[in-house]
């Protein structure tokens, strides 16, 4: 990762007036935090006004949250770390307000790099990246205002009851189907597949409906409550356990340089298809 | 305020509240912030290009690469948010799938955040009051993808990139078995509402479908090596698996 920064850094300070490349660097920071913030704003404002109409809990909220930050929270860091070195520090502030990121904007950056004939990390890649994703904003903002709002509105009210009411039930069955052939099959990582199928029937065939019984009324419906997280947790645990003592099983090469290797090479790689 | 008779904590009617026009609003506000960031960002690329060896013609051309290569995803997108729309709203769904999230993820924080309350989306005990807290907390939850971006790009900028390198392995690791987990179990819980006395075996027919259907795309892309079929994939294999779950129901 450091590699491909540094490099760029090299390769670019010759062949570029420092001038306007910080001026560059220093309007995309500036706006990009911005925009950032005031997406965040936007986006907590309307739904903290639902929580008031309806007289929901905030400590509700934050126990929701806690719970998916338990389970997922350290993609938050990993995503960026793992997007940097392909993305450039100014497409950082467009990716992760526009989403999508590995099945859109990496393959849109990556195309233009190789339009307009940019080595990967050089600063004439950052350009082409940052336009790319301009361009597949202007795409993206259209298809979901006509798709998605006029279309998938007018869908919904002509949808007959019945029709709706499937859907509307199963799916989250569908995509967890889809998801779950997806995740096996462009990250092959059969001992972590093993694993949670393993956790997963524990707790969901044994744990939860044995937990009154165990822990009694109190905290069993608690563990049924929260049976997803501790599946989830007990996944990350074991797999940190194999990871440890028999990294060969992950595909992990083991000792002190696995650790090297594995920032170098595997996040870019594998990562990549996660989101 | 806005709509007040739509609301009711209580209600089932979830979309009433999860399309209020407030909403709206912020799904509007959303969009205007991020055509305006392209605007801004496209005008200082413009601008920087001469200095970096790239010409006029080439700003448009990587624009232009940008905006054809994202169709294809941008729709197989819209096609997810579609089927999302009766059970988020469109608000939720514009602003967490069609914008900053993606589905496998926003809709596994959502799974999470139900059962946590005691609840299942779209089924059981899914009401307004369910609604508005989870969808707090998935904004809440996205938002820290934004915090970390901001407090990390300009430290990997500087070249400190400890993180990434001491825990390489963990970096690696945590996240497959996070997404794995979590999705193992969501699989086996639509099994377990088949097991159950009186349950539906639906949801466990549809998500076979799904994943038969997504395997056989995947078969069908490596023999004939249509990258379209991956952008496709998932569009695809919901419609197929909705349809048969309309079949059967």
């Amino acid at each position: 990762m450091t590699e491909l920064i540094s490099a760029s850094e090299n390769s670019t300070t010759t062949s570029s007036g420092p001038g306007s490349w910080e001026r560059f660097e220093r309007t995309t920071t500036g706006w990009g935090r911005a925009t950032m913030l005031a997406t965040l704003l936007v986006t907590l404002a309307g739904p903290y006004i639902l929580v008031q109409l309806t007289g929901a809990r905030l400590s509700d909220v934050f126990t929701v949250f806690w719970a998916i930050a338990l389970a997922f929270g350290v993609v938050w860091f990993v995503e960026p770390i793992t997007y940097y070195p392909m993305l450039g520090s100014a497409s950082m502030y467009q990716a992760f307000m526009i989403g999508n990121i590995s099945s859109k904007l990496l393959p849109a950056a990556l195309v233009a790099q190789e339009a307009v004939g940019a080595k990967p990390g050089t600063r004439k890649a950052q350009l082409a990246s940052v336009l790319a994703i301009c361009g597949a904003v202007v795409v993206h903002l259209i298809a979901l205002t006509t798709v998605v709002g006029v279309l998938g509105s007018w869908l919904l009210s002509v949808m007959p009851a019945f029709l709706l009411q499937v859907v509307q039930t199963n799916v989250l069955a569908a995509i967890i189907g889809a998801v779950l052939v997806q995740m096996v099959l462009s990250n092959p990582k059969p001992i972590i597949v093993a694993i949670a199928a393993v956790v997963g029937t524990f707790v969901i065939f044994f744990l939860v409906p044995n937990a009154p019984a165990l822990f009694g009324e109190t905290v069993g419906s608690k563990v049924a409550m929260f049976g997803t997280l501790i599946a989830v947790l007990l996944t990350i645990g074991i797999s940190i356990l194999v990871a440890k003592v028999a990294p060969q099983l992950l595909g992990l090469s083991a000792g002190a340089d696995a650790a090297d290797e594995a920032s170098t090479t595997t996040p870019a790689t594998t990562s990549r298809d996660q989101h | 305020m806005l709509l007040p008779a739509a609301v009711d904590g209580n209600s089932t009617d979830v979309l009433a509240l999860a399309n209020l026009p407030i909403l709206w609003v912020g799904v509007g506000l959303v969009f205007v912030i991020i055509a305006f960031q392209s605007l801004m960002f496209y005008r200082a690329a413009r601008r920087a290009a001469p200095d970096t060896g790239m010409e006029r013609g080439d700003v448009v051309v990587a624009f232009r690469s940008g905006a054809i290569s994202a169709i294809g995803p941008s729709l197989s997108t819209c096609l997810v948010a579609i089927s999302l729309l009766g059970l988020l709203g469109g608000p939720a769904v514009l602003t967490r799938i069609g914008l900053i999230g993606s589905a496998p993820y926003e809709v596994g924080a959502a799974g999470i955040g139900a059962h946590a309350l005691g609840a299942e989306l779209g089924g059981e005990g899914y009401d307004q009051r369910v609604f508005a807290t989870i969808f707090l907390a998935l904004c809440l939850a996205g938002g820290m993808w934004i915090v970390f971006t901001l407090i990390l790009t300009p430290l990997m900028k500087a070249g400190n990139d400890v993180l990434g390198k001491k825990h390489a392995t963990l970096l690696v690791v945590v996240p497959a078995a996070a997404m794995m987990g979590a999705f193992g179990i969501f699989a086996l819980q639509q099994i377990e509402v088949g097991v159950h006395a009186g349950g539906s075996w639906v949801p466990t027919i549809t998500m076979v479908v799904a994943a038969v259907s997504m395997i056989g795309l995947v078969v069908l892309r490596r023999v004939t090596g249509a990258a379209w079929l991956q952008e496709w994939a998932l569009g695809i294999t919901l419609v197929l698996s909705l349809g048969a779950a309309a079949l059967v129901s």
